[in-house]
């Protein structure tokens, strides 16, 4: 409900993207939702703050998937 | 049989059937004997009611009370006057003279004190309920009783406690009539064609003479038969109510007696009940009673529905609750009488009103406090080897861990207990148990001894027994959080309720860092649930986790299995985001468990949900995830086989029966929704239609314009009528598609990929 309500108050900032834009900005509320408990766990009266912070927490997720790809690909090249 | 006055003074043995109150200072109560004898006896019984001022000064109201000719005697008493009190207080009891007017004298003394100085303890419990609490009696108790003039005298030769209760012999009867029906709905005013009535092997089949005679052939073979318990399907909402009609038109309504005690049925227009709960609008018939005999609709009641007869004795008998009122009312109503029983024991009085409010709180605390169970997103796919462990009753065991009840949360006896409520702070009282931790620990240690008994027999008979006591308690248990924090529940508090699910996020979280410490994965968590995965993990790796987070938590853990697979579905509306209980797998042990999905609905179609049951069994062949993908034509098969069976009309119009749950009152919906089409249906067909009341439909046309056409009610559906084959064609994909949702397949590619089986057959 509250996430919902938050995604709600950006709905202006959805409206003025662009379709490939409006795109990225679904996978990254997707990424909230993903987080939806911790969020909640977190208690935090400024919503705004935890939903940057699963962002992060996703990225930082991402790049260390990535990190290791990369590490891989090197250990393979050499 | 009624007891003579001359066999005064005697002595006998026998379980308590049923206690009610008759004439304004009589109780009835019918003894089942112990050699077989069904006696009527008769008690005194006044009601006794509390009168506490909050000034401390009630001379006034004693020397009022003196002269009312309601009241039967009045003294001073101490009681504990409200559920927070450490200390007895001075109240006034008061005996009245008769029953009925109990509600008349209450408001005369409210009024008195302007509803603010006054409280009236103990005035709104059931006399029956109340004859039994005083006495420490309950249903079906054993007893022996001593006839002495107009008194009964008890001693209780059984416990409340007691696993191995010796069951009465109870004679049950199951009654159904036919109707010489013109029209296809049973309405009051057709006469009535035939009578079934069948006991113990016998059955009694009433079909001859004319209505009268059948009237009271049905009387006679009552009497003859003589059951104790009498069981009907639509007793309360049609049978009795039809009947009592019936006997008034053919005018025999004086003698149409099916009652023990002699009083005939009663032909009144009685309206049932529809209430809102747990965010469903239900509807519940008027109850008819046949006095001395039970009588139980079984679409009026859930727990001998959940439970059986086992499970409607065993609520009956712990929650202090009469057979008929146990079978009917809801769990709640059962867990407030428990409440009620220990607050007696206690010296408790019981209030009028709950008295206990919330705690002043910040928006901050409310945004801390107020949320529910702890929840982990479950990893969305298939899964192989995951182990479940769940908490055994994990929020009654807190409150009973913990005293959570509303007499010890927050009081004033001990303001520096160390027992403080995480997150919140608030503290819990050391110095006294409440009424609320007391009862669920007796309900809990009972439903382990049954669920303990049940792994330990070995005759089937007993096992089953076992297994229907424990889930009727299973259901008090359920129950038991959410009526906490009921805005009614005397014993309840809304800051033990918040406090309820703190000390669950707790525990869950403090049980998933252990199992993270030992190598677990945590693939899905809900409130006392967790899904964990090790690779390699046997079930004693799991038993071994469940025995340390047992041992350091001090709550029961329980292992219910490995799974081959599990499959953890996607959001509908947004596919990359998972849902919690939404899941389908099967156990090492080949059991299945379905959350979420069609065949789990009560509004699906038997068609629909057979349709899936059967896709989610092929499946279940696959020992693994690699193994589940290369069964899913296989399931495709299945799909096709139901769409076959439907175009070739082979499918049955009963199987593609929808069943909706009325939310409001007819002429309350805005949109005509189908299962509102097919209720102005029924309510022009003279049907009784009404908010909380389940209409039953097919699907005709449901894309027609003219809206009347796109459903057919249940009872109105003829030879001609057939079923829109597209709508159920579109629930059939959408069912399978839930189910294959993990591997991308949408309802329009299981349309595709049928129509590529069968595309040579239909062009």
């Amino acid at each position: 409900m509250a996430l919902d309500h938050e995604m709600q108050r950006w709905s202006g900032f959805v409206r003025a993207l662009r379709k490939e834009d409006k795109l990225v900005f679904d996978q990254l509320m997707d990424v909230f939702r993903n987080f939806a408990s911790a969020v909640s766990n977190t208690t935090r009266p400024v919503l705004f703050e935890a939903m940057v912070m699963s962002v992060l927490l996703h990225q930082k997720k991402v790049l260390n998937k990535l990190e290791k790809m990369v590490v891989a690909v090197s250990k393979q090249s050499e | 049989m009624q007891f003579q006055s001359n066999q005064s003074n005697r002595r006998l043995r026998g379980w308590i059937l049923d206690v009610y109150p008759s004439t304004p200072r009589q109780m009835n109560v019918w003894i089942l004997a112990e050699h077989g004898q069904r006696l009527h006896l008769v008690d005194e019984f006044r009601p006794t009611v509390y009168v506490s001022d909050k000034e401390n000064n009630l001379n006034s109201l004693f020397c009022r009370f003196f002269s009312d000719s309601n009241v039967d005697s009045v003294k001073f008493v101490e009681k504990f006057a409200n559920p927070t009190d450490s200390r007895k207080s001075e109240v006034l009891e008061v005996v009245l003279k008769n029953y009925r007017k109990n509600s008349f004298f209450v408001r005369g003394v409210l009024q008195s004190g302007r509803y603010l100085r006054y409280r009236v303890h103990n005035c709104d419990l059931r006399h029956s309920q109340v004859y039994l609490y005083e006495r420490d009696l309950f249903p079906l108790a054993f007893v022996e009783v001593k006839v002495t003039e107009g008194e009964l005298e008890y001693w209780l030769l059984d416990s409340v406690k007691r696993i191995d209760y010796p069951v009465p012999p109870l004679k049950i009867a199951r009654l159904s009539l036919e109707l010489t029906k013109k029209n296809r709905l049973a309405a009051f005013n057709e006469p009535l064609d035939k009578a079934v009535l069948s006991c113990e092997g016998n059955e009694i089949v009433v079909d001859s003479g004319d209505e009268k005679d059948k009237l009271l052939q049905i009387v006679e073979a009552v009497h003859w038969l003589d059951p104790d318990v009498v069981l009907t399907r639509g007793g309360d909402s049609f049978v009795f109510p039809y009947l009592a009609r019936r006997a008034l038109v053919n005018n025999v309504l004086g003698n149409f007696i099916l009652s023990r005690d002699g009083s005939p049925l009663v032909a009144e227009n009685k309206q049932g009940k529809s209430y809102f709960s747990y965010g469903k609008t239900l509807y519940r018939a008027p109850t008819r009673r046949l006095y001395g005999r039970i009588h139980i609709d079984e679409s009026n009641t859930f727990v001998l529905r959940e439970s059986g007869v086992e499970g409607l004795i065993e609520v009956a008998r712990c929650c202090c609750v009469p057979l008929h009122r146990a079978a009917r009312s809801s769990i709640g109503t059962s867990m407030s009488s428990l409440q009620n029983f220990q607050a007696f024991k206690d010296g408790f009085l019981v209030p009028r009103n709950k008295h206990v409010g919330e705690a002043f709180k910040s928006a901050y605390a409310l945004l801390v406090g107020d949320r529910g169970g702890f929840v982990y997103e479950p990893r969305m796919g298939i899964h192989d080897g995951v182990g479940e462990v769940d908490f055994s009753s994990m929020y009654p065991s807190l409150m009973a861990k913990y005293n959570i009840s509303a007499e010890t949360v927050l009081c004033t006896c001990c303001p520096d207990s160390s027992l403080k409520i995480p997150e919140l702070g608030f503290h819990i009282c050391k110095k006294r148990r409440g009424i609320v931790p007391k009862v669920l620990e007796f309900v809990v240690k009972k439903r382990q001894s049954y669920k303990q008994l049940a792994k330990e027999t070995k005759d089937e008979k007993l096992r089953e027994i076992y297994d229907k006591r424990q889930s009727a308690l299973k259901w008090i248990l359920v129950t038991c959080f959410g009526y906490l924090g009921y805005k009614n529940a005397k014993f309840g508090t809304v800051d033990g309720h918040m406090g309820v699910c703190a000390f669950g996020r707790n525990t869950l979280l403090k049980a998933s860092s252990l199992a993270e410490k030992r190598g677990f994965r945590v693939i899905h968590g809900i409130v006392d649930s967790l899904w964990l995965k090790k690779e390699g993990a046997s079930t004693e790796n799991y038993v071994s986790l469940c025995e340390e987070i047992e041992k350091r938590l001090k709550l029961p853990l329980d292992f219910s299995g490995i799974y081959k697979w599990i499959v953890f579905l996607p959001s509908k509306t947004y596919p990359n985001v998972p849902v919690l209980n939404r899941y389908y797998g099967v156990k090492q042990d080949g059991r299945i468990k379905v959350r979420g999905l069609e065949v789990r609905r009560r509004d699906t179609p038997k068609f629909v949900d057979d349709a899936q049951m059967e896709m989610i069994k092929a499946l279940s062949f696959a020992d693994n995830s690699k193994d589940f993908v290369e069964k899913v034509p296989n399931a495709l098969k299945v799909v096709k086989d139901y769409r076959r069976k439907l175009l070739n009309g082979e499918v049955p119009v009963w199987d593609l029966v929808v069943t909706k749950r009325l939310s409001k009152n007819l002429e309350n919906y805005t949109q005509k929704v189908s299962q509102v089409i097919a209720g102005e249906q029924l309510k022009r067909a003279g049907f009784e239609v009404s908010a909380g009341k389940s209409v039953k439909f097919l699907f005709t046309s449901a894309k027609n314009k003219n809206y009347k056409r796109r459903v057919k009610a249940k009872e109105l559906i003829q030879e001609t009528t057939n079923p829109d084959v597209n709508k159920y064609l579109l629930f059939l994909y959408s069912a399978a598609s839930n189910i294959l949702s993990p591997l991308g397949y949408t309802p329009k590619q299981i349309k595709d990929e049928l129509m590529g089986y069968e595309y040579v057959k239909f062009v």
